[in-house]
């Protein structure tokens, strides 16, 4: 301690008495080598400043277009419109030069997600790449005037928290559905069995605790009648004509929630109305197909969303799922007065005002004729069974096609021939975007 | 005799100006307020970047809770509390922060769960306003210096 003390006097004794007087050329010198250090710290604190807001842009632009894989618009062009480009959403409010690397953003189909590839591009995914060109303020003295710094971001389409769902399942019950689908990947199935097949795969993709999911035919049915879902009864349902028909006529199961026992359930809740309807209940074979009145789906389509306007709860997304063969051909005395002609265009013009509710309607064609002369007998100018199913879905994206194995069918941008995996598809659409990391194959 | 004392004089006040004793010590003093300015300028810019970058991973988290919040009851409650613990080290009383759903502000839970339930697929933007203190020892380096950042998510 005191041999310390005694150094440090002796040391400011010297530096007191020190007569070389070099402390002004050492501090010249070195105050360079200083700012120049500073200079870098600043120069390098902004650029990884620069990064980290290009990489919140990037994130923000991934998502964005993931989301729009979904909704069947253009990923790449919403990607850009929030990504940091200028005035794009998330331009920098400095005059830097920002730019997307060259090829993107990139539209991907990542196996390894599990996500189905959808749309006309056959992607589940998207990668954005943006690099801003960040001015040296002090390093452009020593000839380093910028440096480049990249940000990237990738986003599936698919796997992200869920949207709450309102859906309601339009299915097709007339007689037509009796006939067996031989491409159904259940052997020797009906295509009533086929689609409620279908519907199980759907709501094993669903997630109880938030998405509710009702139930509705056409034709139509008496009141009051829990055939379809009723362990007991073998008995047929009555079918009402499409002329007196009202809501409560087409809705098989209200808006439920009890088709799993929980998110993490595996399997479906046998004791679920929804489910046994759906034949998953362990009893009984679902819904049945009996018709006799022909087919005509626009006044289901328009209950459809009438019922989901009702029933939606709060930031709920409404969704209607369509299946049929899409050949409205109800006859003069079974129709509503004044809805006898063009009854396919009817069907459109409901879809589209639910579109424009904000619902999305999946439409599914089941076997459609893409004859326009012989679909859609009530329709002047013709129009194809085909056209019609296509007409109804919100976007392209939003529309299948099951030709059951007949070449030159009904033609839709996404990949299926088969009910089941439709539904699966459909199912999986409806999943929320998520960031993935960059090395996602 | 005056020119002698002249003389004695001159040679005092020279032997004076030859004597270099404590020279080093003078001279570190007049480079001393240099080197602290250096010095606090260093350790300022350090905090005021250092804010720069929690105010944008703070505004980046709490625009991504606005964005998955249109189911939620309390979406304005959730973005702050996702800005408040992505950013420790700021005063958050002093942290302006403005929401906007689809170019409209909302301030409240309330206000906010009306405006996201119809914004779907449509843009939600955060915008945070941050005062920096780039004040070295009593000179201000920027007038009014205020960090901004922003960030717009599209509503899932």
């Amino acid at each position: 301690m005191s041999f310390s003390v005694s150094s440090f006097s002796r040391l400011a004794r010297r530096f007191r008495s020190e007569e070389r007087g070099a402390a002004a050329v050492i501090v010249a010198l070195s105050i360079v080598v200083i700012v120049a250090f500073m200079g870098f710290a600043i120069d390098i604190g902004h650029a990884l400043q620069v990064r980290r807001a290009l990489q919140g842009a990037v994130d923000a632009a991934a998502l964005a277009g993931a989301q729009e894989i979904n909704n069947g618009g253009d990923p790449v062009s919403v990607a850009s419109a929030y990504s940091a480009l200028k005035s794009s959403k998330n331009a920098f409010a400095s005059n830097l030069k920002i730019t997307m690397a060259p090829g993107f953003p990139q539209l991907k189909c990542f196996v390894s997600t599990g996500a189905p590839c959808t749309g006309a591009k056959g992607a589940n995914g998207i990668v954005v790449r943006q690099q801003a060109v960040v001015p040296m303020y002090f390093a452009q003295i020593v000839g380093l005037p910028s440096i480049t710094v990249t940000a990237t971001a990738t986003a599936g389409a698919a796997g992200g928290k869920p949207i709450p769902l309102n859906v309601m399942l339009v299915l097709d019950s007339t007689q037509s559905m009796n006939t067996k689908d031989s491409s159904c990947s259940i052997a020797g199935a009906t295509r009533i069995d086929c689609a409620l097949a279908g519907v199980r795969v759907l709501l094993g993709e669903l997630t109880p605790s938030i998405d509710q999911v009702g139930l509705m035919t056409f034709p139509p049915i008496l009141r009051n009648q829990s055939y379809d879902y009723d362990c007991n009864g073998a008995t047929k349902p009555t079918i009402e004509s499409y002329r007196s028909a009202g809501q409560s006529n087409y809705q098989v199961v209200g808006a439920s929630n009890d088709y799993r026992a929980s998110d993490d359930a595996k399997s479906l809740n046998g004791a679920s109305n929804l489910v046994r309807a759906a034949a998953g209940g362990g009893c009984g074979s679902g819904m049945s197909a009996v018709g006799g009145v022909g087919t005509y789906y626009a006044d289901a389509i328009s209950f459809a969303q009438s019922t989901l306007a009702s029933t939606a709860k709060q930031g709920m997304q409404n969704v209607i799922i369509l299946l049929s063969d899409g050949d409205a051909n109800g006859s003069n005395g079974n129709m509503p007065s004044g809805k006898v002609s063009n009854q396919c265009r009817q069907a459109i013009a409901a879809a589209g005002s639910a579109t424009a509710a904000g619902t999305w309607v999946y439409s599914i064609a089941y076997g459609a004729s893409t004859s326009s002369t012989g679909s859609c007998g009530t329709d002047n100018p013709h129009i194809s069974a085909c056209a019609a199913m296509q007409g109804i879905a919100s976007d392209p994206a939003k529309f299948y096609s099951d030709s059951m194995g007949a070449p030159g069918g009904c033609p839709s941008q996404n990949p299926y021939d088969e009910l089941v995996s439709i539904f699966k598809n459909v199912g999986q659409t409806l999943q929320a975007p998520r960031l993935l990391p960059d090395s996602t194959t | 005799m005056r020119a002698s004392l002249n003389g004695r004089g001159a040679r005092a006040s020279l032997k004076a100006l030859k004597n270099c004793d404590g020279a080093s010590a003078v001279e570190f003093v007049l480079v001393l307020p240099l080197l602290l300015l250096a010095l606090f300028g260093i350790i300022k810019f350090g905090i005021v970047l250092n804010n720069d970058l929690e105010l944008s991973d703070g505004t980046r988290a709490s625009a991504r809770v606005i964005a998955i919040s249109r189911s939620s009851s309390t979406p304005w409650t959730d973005a702050m509390s996702a800005f408040r613990a992505s950013t420790p080290n700021l005063n958050q009383s002093t942290a302006k922060i403005r929401v906007l759903v689809n170019n409209a502000a909302c301030a409240s839970d309330a206000d906010c769960k009306t405006a996201l339930a119809a914004a779907a697929g449509l843009p939600a933007q955060i915008s945070v306003s941050y005062p920096c203190d780039l004040d070295i020892v009593g000179i201000q380096l920027v007038k009014d210096c205020t960090l901004q950042s922003q960030t717009t998510e599209r509503v899932e």
